[in-house]
């Protein structure tokens, strides 16, 4: 969608308002230094950039830049405005009323799909990309062809991993297998599975041969209901001596050195991150503070060593990556709580029973305080809250208990001791059974895993594919248009291209001479850089430009000589005419040029007066506008009619000279750009022989009038100026006299009949003319 | 089919492909829901708990088939 207009009110040159209407139109706008181009830059920057302009982000401009973008000479009670409106009649404005902007909307506008680095591009600007790192050229690119919803979708898809290891309950899964791996090897030594099975069945055949055998989860819970209902049969002593040894084969040991490893492993990582932690998290805050304007090579503040701001984002990857390592094992620390929990609860209802009241009775003082605890003690507590203190608790007061149960257990009769080794074994049985479908349920959970961890591949892969192509497509057009504007440059094959060792950064690549160079840095230019830069900054505008977004480039030629300014001309009538482009600029010479070369139907062209003060703000130099308003002026106020009248001129006069090709004399540094009217009427009366009218079919006579006009202003205009500089008088009949003057002099250089200037055309033999061909200028 | 699904279903079989083996074969829940997600609310960055959301319905659906 195209700009229709941008209008200012006291925001930066703006006065009461300066408005820059250019309808859709491509349009060229040609002002002196201060004139206020860059001010409709600024507004459109900061509609686009939530109030902010880039180059006002200083120390001085204020929280909200209020210093830099309000004029300092806006009357209390106006605002501050900036209002942007495009050819649907959509518009989007920010108006300061104290400090802080409000934004206002009229219309679902396209503007916010714009981005300022893709719209417009000023002089300082030019060689950014080039002076970019690689990674910043590369989130510069990912905007481009919607890269950043794929960025989204593998940045969704990785977290969606951790996601479903940690819903999936994966530790606690992995510690309870791990649990039931040991306890078999506990009782099975190094017996293979189908060794296993074996005894199960060996089992069966022993304690429940009359089973049915559907599952071996089923079998082994036979298994154990008969072995159960054997002891329950035995007399009380042998039962008594049955619990005790249930109690005295239990693993509580080994799934309290699980907890102890698993905190071990937490206390080795835990203190050292709290501290980095913070430390990173103090220089996160550090650079949120700076703004994003801080560039590297700069001291880390997590380590003092001296990185760029890119290695400061890998720092904080990798922390990211540490975290997550750290709260696995914290995870793991919590399964391994889970389990030793499920055995204290086993335990406690191992103790209930009656049948161990003998043992527990005999048992010598300090056993029995031991007990008292276990009593005590909440099982349901245990799980929600087990520190180092509980796990010290369990072992000094459990395991002896344990360990008295297993010892008593060895003196047992053998029938018993028989009994509850195959309880035993029948229960490592049936969590080998369980760990069996726990297996089952992790495979399941670690393939989804992995169906997201290679989707997010591919997603990264569709990623850099798309990326190449785009770097390509990008690298295609910077070529095209290197070749336009440097068409016998040493400098060729210049391309975007991924290094080897980062997918997400990107680098300009180039052959200077013919020898490949990794990037414009070292060889090139001041010059160059800025024709790369220009060339870079309109492939992607181009690449960014389905939706027909104005380029505006302002002041981008600073650095050109006359042959590769006129190349850029070349460049965007050649590569740009489908597109709206808005071009700013102090050259006077190549804004003439440009208005010769560029197809008026596609193209407008604007001045901007000389800047006068604050008070005045940004005004265009509109001649028959502002003859007119000189003219009103001058019966209220002289002085100021003259005084404009003469700024006009000085514009006006300038233009003219500029199309005719009059010869001038040549100043020094920047007074070329600012020569006075009546320089140039000196020039032009001494030229103005070449000046003809149409007088026949093919017969031309002096413009004699032009002459006239020239000959009568001259000294009026040269009065004023010596006397506007040091007296600031003048009467209403000086000023009405001195308007007419210089009216008849620009209207003698305007065609009555077609209303084109002379010079607007070029016709033979270096001669220029308006449209119809009725006004001549002959070249000397 | 347009371009976004072309590429979401050329992505998601060949992530079948790789990660598919004898011990687990997906229900067709599981690339359905993936494939809603990539095409929709994937593009824009999620909420932790949203993602949380997200993976326990795609554990049932996982486990759901089995």
């Amino acid at each position: 969608m195209r700009l229709k207009a941008i209008r200012l009110q006291w925001f930066r040159g703006a006065a009461s308002e300066a408005t820059l209407n250019v309808f859709g139109k491509s349009s060229v706008i040609y002002g002196t230094n201060g004139a206020g181009k860059s001010s409709f830059v600024d507004g459109i920057e900061s509609i686009l950039g939530a109030g902010k302009v880039g180059h006002l982000g200083h120390e001085y401009s204020g929280r909200n830049q209020e210093k830099g973008l309000i004029n300092v000479a806006r009357p209390s009670g106006q605002h501050t405005k900036v209002e942007i409106t495009l050819v649907d009649g959509s518009s989007e404005t920010l108006t300061w009323q104290s400090s802080a902007p409000v934004r206002a909307q009229q219309g679902a506008t396209a503007m916010v799909r714009w981005d300022y680095r893709r719209t417009a591009l000023r002089q300082e600007e030019l060689s950014e990309f080039i002076r970019d790192t690689k990674r910043d050229k590369y989130s510069a690119v990912l905007p481009l062809l919607g890269l950043s919803r794929l960025e989204a979708v593998a940045d969704n898809l990785r977290k969606l991993c951790k996601a479903i290891e940690r819903q999936g309950d994966l530790p606690s899964f992995r510690a309870k297998l791990e649990i039931a791996a040991d306890r078999r090897k506990e009782v099975f030594g190094d017996k293979t599975n189908e060794q296993l099975i074996e005894r199960l069945e060996a089992l069966r055949r022993t304690y429940a041969p009359a089973a049915t055998v559907e599952s071996r989860a089923r079998t082994v819970a036979d298994v154990q209901s008969a072995i159960d209902a054997q002891i329950a049969s035995l007399d009380a002593d042998q039962r008594r001596a049955a619990v005790i040894g249930e109690v005295g084969a239990s693993d509580l040991p080994g799934r309290i050195l699980k907890v102890i490893e698993a905190a071990a492993r937490i206390a080795e990582v835990a203190e050292p991150l709290i501290k980095e932690r913070l430390d990173v998290l103090s220089a996160a805050d550090g650079f949120v503070t700076a703004g994003s304007l801080l560039q590297g090579p700069m001291p880390c503040p997590a380590c003092g060593r001296e990185i760029e701001a890119d290695e400061f984002r890998e720092h904080v990857a990798s922390e990211r990556d540490r975290l997550s390592a750290a709260q696995k094992l914290y995870d793991e620390h919590r399964a391994a709580i889970g389990e030793l929990v499920d055995e204290v609860g086993r335990l406690r209802n191992v103790f209930a029973k009656r049948d161990l009241a003998g043992w527990l009775e005999a048992l010598c003082p300090e056993n029995k305080l031991a007990v008292k605890y276990f009593d005590e003690l909440s099982v349901a507590d245990l799980r929600t809250s087990c520190g180092p203190e509980n796990i010290r608790g369990l072992q000094a007061n459990l395991l002896p208990l344990v360990a008295r149960a297993a010892g008593d257990a060895k003196a047992f009769q053998p029938t018993v001791q028989s009994l509850v080794e195959h309880q035993n074994e029948a229960r490592a049985l049936s969590g080998s059974i369980k760990a069996s479908a726990i297996r089952a349920g992790i495979n399941r959970a670690e393939a989804l895993i992995n169906l997201v961890k290679s989707l997010e591949a591919g997603v990264l892969q569709e990623i850099a594919e798309r990326a190449r192509q785009t770097f390509e497509s990008i690298s295609y057009d910077i070529q095209r248009y290197w070749k336009v504007l440097q068409p016998n440059d040493v400098i060729t094959d210049v391309r975007l291209v991924v290094p080897e060792d980062n997918d997400k950064a990107v680098e300009v690549a180039l052959r200077f001479h013919g020898k490949v160079q990794d990037s414009p840095r070292l060889t090139l230019s001041e010059g160059q850089r800025n024709a790369l830069g220009l060339c870079i900054f309109l492939a992607m505008a181009n690449k960014a430009g389905s939706d027909d977004r104005p380029v505006i480039l302002d002041d981008v030629v600073i650095s050109f000589d006359r042959e590769h300014r006129s190349r850029v001309g070349m460049l965007l009538r050649q590569e740009f005419s489908e597109r709206q482009i808005v071009l700013l600029t102090h050259d006077r010479e190549w804004f003439f040029e440009l208005q010769r070369t560029l197809p008026v139907n596609q193209w407008s062209f604007r001045r901007l007066r000389p800047f006068f003060s604050p008070h005045e703000g940004i005004l265009f130099a509109d001649h028959g506008l502002d003859i007119a308003a000189a003219k009103a002026r001058a019966k209220t106020d002289p002085e100021e009619a003259l005084g404009n009248v003469r700024r006009l001129m000085d514009v006006a006069l300038g233009e003219i000279a500029e199309r005719i090709s009059l010869a001038v004399p040549h100043l020094r540094g920047d007074d070329n750009d600012h020569r006075t009217a009546g320089q140039f009427l000196v020039a032009l009366e001494r030229a103005a022989t070449r000046s003809f009218r149409k007088k026949g079919m093919d017969t031309y006579e002096p413009h004699t009038s032009a002459l006239a006009a020239i000959k009568k202003t001259k000294p009026e205009l040269a009065i004023w100026g010596n006397r506007g500089t040091h007296t600031f008088s003048g009467s209403i009949t000086e000023a009405e006299d001195l308007i007419s003057g210089c009216e008849a002099v620009l209207s003698s250089f305007m065609c009555d009949s077609c209303g084109t200037p002379v010079g607007a055309y070029d016709s033979t033999g270096g001669k220029v003319e308006c449209r119809c061909g009725s006004l001549q200028w002959r070249p000397e | 089919m347009s371009d976004t699904e072309s590429w979401i279903e050329r992505r998601l079989v060949a992530a079948l492909a790789a990660s598919m083996t004898d011990r687990h074969l997906f229900p067709d829940a599981v690339p359905a829901e993936l494939r809603t997600l990539l095409a929709g609310q994937f593009q824009e960055p999620r909420k932790p708990a949203e993602i949380d959301s997200i993976a326990i319905t795609l554990i049932s659906a996982n486990r759901d088939g089995q």
